[in-house]
């Protein structure tokens, strides 16, 4: 090959490698974590060690915080996000950094330990894309949480309103340090909260906290960060999410899991999705940089290390073929997973979606994970789903949520387990320790319930029925459930996998390999006694489309066939279709004409309830000047004259799943008295007919009136019409009758048949 | 008593100096069990500071729970001292099972030994509980 043609080839080498990598990034999700365009700055605000005193704590706290934003304001007012760090040690002697002090406030040669700056990173990130972050110092209530019997959670949420209330002033008159600097500035109204450890249950009093004081702040999206939960509150209404590292040494039951399984079922209202986020290697402390040894002055630690073994395969620093996520790797992570969940429900940027809701399982290049190293649970809100079996309660076994039959054959020990002695549901595994199964409840708060299916044959199943009312799945977008493997009753040398089947009335069968969809049916890793492995939850979604060959107006049956791994053990919940992303968004209208060019619209749109609805009418009449267009829900047009129009609805919808959806409807419509009449005569309705002691009648313009004619030409009735029902004398006797309509427009004739 | 009390530090001293060949997991004991008005300040000593982190340290005496406890650090050691009504004090059975836990570690047995086994990390038996041990 000469040199000519060698670069030739070369050249082509590279056009094709660049289309197909280019193809390739379009056809790919965004990435969350990457930096956004605006330069960013930051400052600090200190009123002091003791400046505000909450109600519901012993002590005085400080006011202290720091703010990222975008350098260029003139774009704003910018949402904006509040970070509320966990506990830890509060103060370090400057003198000597290895020692630290659990007390508040700091005193002699002792300096705050500055934990509120922990999440620079990820501060820095999001007002790179327009937020303004604000992280604030919760050192004093650190000290002494532990005397107060939530530990220190309500005085954690009047102390982040406290903030709030200082930001409303910057932004509405200014104050020290930042003088008039953020005034409008911020959208108090678009709030995003996150809090880590105690600040994840921080945050979530706070939002509860907020709702209560009749929400003067919009809070709009809460993150949890390895949280404890003590209190186990239950937040609705606001969509959340929890972060839960599997190798967290400090909240090791992953208590923060309840967060999400407590939401699913007990507000028949929330519209917002839940999130659960698994980190397969993420520690407790190396998402905050000042808890990060190494990274700060002091008070470091690895918490895996202070508690468990440095030999763990999966979580021991010491064992070289350890999992853990290095220190880069787990604030990466977290910051594309949070940058991802507040661009999406802050920033209405839906095209996040996919990363949090399951139909893209890769993560993003700038998380540093791949496929194997995180799993997320997605609960869509009430009208985003359809429950088959939420399999939370005892007979979720033989009978579904929509009264579907449950059958199992073949499996081994099947039934409904976890919720916790209070559901009266057993333990699921009874030999693990509570760190182990974090979803499971205990004999103070009720739990997960979980179905075991276990088999050891191709034959065995486990199938929901679909009772006929429900079975036209063509609304729905995918499949879904939550999943685990049972690991004491599974082998580890491979994952698991089985099939689902679909089946209609006419017994056709769609099977699709669960595995094609997920890596989550892993066998858990990590031998720590009492502590690893864990069962923990994550979501498998199977989009309907790829269920292919049947009918999917009459699906009968959904069925699990363990035809694939030999012999395996999982446990399942919230078995369930997800709605398509606009789900019943019926626009529609009537119309009724008034007078000669004068017509009222009546909007008859169904969409989902809750969702923010914005209306826009055109009607193609342009001499009508501004009036050609309205944002009312219904409109009378007066039209400039006799034609053709063709008047068109638009309905914009702000789904609480995040999608903007948008439908239109037009119809055609002439107006001249002789189209006018015709179009009445297809309107109008005459019921029932047969009649026998009434006649209703719809459609018509008024005034009206109606008059009876039988078969000899006789008048037997004139009546005007008021309403929309005529009543039948018992003098007009059993026969059919012409029935004569007389309208603005002219006469309409229909017959109808009395039956007495 | 002065005896006494030399002994215990002794005893105390020696402790938790071989913790610090024992390794990792820290070394808890009973320091004091003191009264102040209608409080009892049970008081544990580490031969490490306590963590101090999310979860809470849980001291357990029988079947009771108690949560409300307040932490230092003491030149490189850790002291928590939990703070205990004195009619629950009263009521609590000598010869019940002392242990501390970090986090809630409950299943759905209750029952110490088994938990001791299933939560390792994070569990400390601190001897049996006795009316008696109450420095008046």
């Amino acid at each position: 090959m000469s040199i000519k043609n060698a670069l030739s080839s070369f050249i082509l080498c590279v056009i094709v490698f660049i289309c197909f990598n280019t193809f390739q990034a379009f056809a790919q999700t965004p990435d969350p974590g990457l930096p956004g365009p605006y330069t960013v700055a930051r400052a600090e605000y200190n009123l002091g060690a003791l400046a505000y005193k909450p109600a519901d704590f012993p002590d005085s706290v400080e006011v202290r915080g720091s703010v990222h934003y975008p350098t260029d304001l003139s774009a704003g007012p910018f949402p904006v996000l509040v970070f509320l760090h966990g506990r830890h040690e509060t103060c370090y002697d400057t003198t000597d950094p290895s020692n630290i002090s659990q007390d508040w406030p700091c005193s002699g040669t002792y300096a705050p330990i500055t934990s509120f700056n922990g999440y620079d990173y990820l501060a820095k990130t999001m007002a790179s894309h327009g937020y303004i972050v604000i992280s604030i110092s919760c050192n004093a209530i650190n000290a002494g949480d532990d005397t107060v019997s939530d530990g220190g959670m309500q005085a954690r949420a009047e102390l982040m309103q406290h903030h709030l209330d200082l930001w409303n002033k910057y932004n509405t008159v200014g104050g020290a340090p930042f003088d008039t600097m953020f005034v409008g500035k911020l959208d108090m109204n678009n709030i995003g909260t996150m809090g880590h450890s105690r600040g994840g249950e921080g945050v979530v009093f706070h939002a509860l906290y907020n709702k209560l004081l009749g929400s003067p702040y919009g809070i709009k999206a809460v993150l949890t960060l390895a949280p404890v939960n003590f209190s186990r509150k239950v937040l609705h209404q606001i969509p959340l999410m929890n972060i839960a590292p599997y190798c967290d040494g400090d909240v090791s039951d992953l208590e923060g899991v309840h967060f999400y399984d407590d939401a699913r079922y007990t507000d028949s209202t929330d519209e917002t999705p839940k999130y659960s986020v698994l980190f397969m290697g993420a520690n407790h402390n190396f998402f905050n940089t000042v808890w990060t040894p190494g990274s700060y002055i002091a008070g470091g630690a690895d918490d895996w290390e202070y508690f468990f073994s440095d030999t763990d395969p999966q979580c021991g620093p010491d064992n070289p073929a350890n999992k853990r996520f290095d220190t880069t790797t787990e604030k990466a992570a977290f910051n594309a997973y949070a940058a991802a969940f507040f661009r999406m429900y802050i920033g209405h940027e839906t095209a996040f979606a996919p990363i949090l809701q399951v139909n893209n399982i890769t993560p993003p290049a700038s998380s540093k994970l791949d496929s194997s190293q995180v799993f997320v649970s997605y609960h869509p809100g009430h009208t985003d789903r359809f429950d088959i079996n939420r399999i939370d309660k005892l007979a979720c076994d033989t009978i579904n949520t929509i009264d579907g039959k449950v059958t199992e054959t073949g499996l081994l020990l099947p039934g409904i387990c976890g919720g916790g002695p209070l559901l009266y549901m057993y333990d699921c595994e009874a030999g693990l320790g509570p760190d182990q199964k974090p979803h499971d409840g205990d004999i103070y708060a009720a739990g997960l319930a979980q179905m075991r299916l276990g088999w050891s044959s191709g034959a065995d199943y486990y199938q929901n029925e679909v009772p006929l009312p429900d079975q036209d799945l063509t609304s729905f977008e995918s499949l879904m459930f939550r999943t685990s493997v049972d690991f004491p009753k599974s082998t580890s040398d491979s994952n698991l996998d089985f099939s689902i089947q679909l089946i209609d009335s006419a017994g056709n069968i769609s099977s699709r390999n669960v595995s094609n969809y997920t890596n989550a049916l892993f066998h858990q890793p990590g031998i720590e006694p009492g502590d690893l492995p864990k069962i923990v939850f994550n979501t498998i979604r199977m989009p309907l489309s790829d269920f292919s060959g049947i009918d999917m107006t009459k699906v009968r049956k959904i069925k699990f066939v363990f035809d694939k791994s030999t012999k395996g053990t999982i446990l399942i919940s919230d078995l369930a279709l997800l709605s398509k992303p606009c789900g019943k968004l019926n626009v529609a209208f009537d119309f009724a004409i008034d007078s000669e060019y004068k017509v009222t619209f009546t909007n008859t749109s169904a969409t989902n309830v809750g969702d923010t609805i914005a209306w826009h009418w055109n009607f193609e009449d342009t001499l009508s000047g501004a009036n050609d267009s309205s944002a009312l829900q219904n409109i009378t047009h007066s039209f400039s004259g006799p034609g053709t129009y063709y008047p068109c609805l638009y309905v914009r919808s702000n789904r609480k799943n995040g999608v903007e959806c948008l439908d239109t409807f037009c119809i055609k419509l002439t107006l001249s008295p002789d189209a006018i009449i015709e179009q009445i005569k297809d309107r109008i309705t005459i019921a029932p007919n047969p009649a026998k002691d009434y006649l209703r009648i719809t459609g018509i313009s008024k005034p009206a009136t109606l008059t009876l004619i039988n078969l000899y030409g006789q008048i037997v009735l004139s009546a005007t019409i008021t309403g929309s029902d005529v009543y039948l004398p018992q003098t007009i006797t059993t026969g059919i009758y012409c029935v004569a309509i007389t309208t603005p427009y002219g006469k309409v004739y229909k017959k109808v048949l009395v039956s007495r | 008593m002065k005896n006494l009390i030399v002994l215990f530090s002794i005893f105390i001293s020696i402790f938790l100096s071989g913790n610090a060949i024992a390794g990792n997991k820290a070394k808890i004991v009973v320091s004091t069990v003191t009264q102040k008005d209608s409080t009892i300040s049970f008081t544990l000593i580490s031969s490490k500071p306590f963590y101090m982190g999310g979860s809470r340290y849980i001291l357990h005496i029988g079947d009771k729970e108690f949560k409300l406890s307040k932490q230092k650090v003491n030149k490189g050691t850790g002291v928590i001292t939990f703070f205990i009504s004195v009619n629950d004090f009263n009521g609590l059975p000598d010869g019940s099972n002392i242990y501390l836990t970090y986090g809630h570690l409950t299943d759905d047995t209750q029952n110490s030994e088994e938990l001791s086994s299933k939560t390792s990390g994070k569990y400390w038996s601190l001897g049996k509980f006795s009316k008696t041990m109450l420095t008046k």
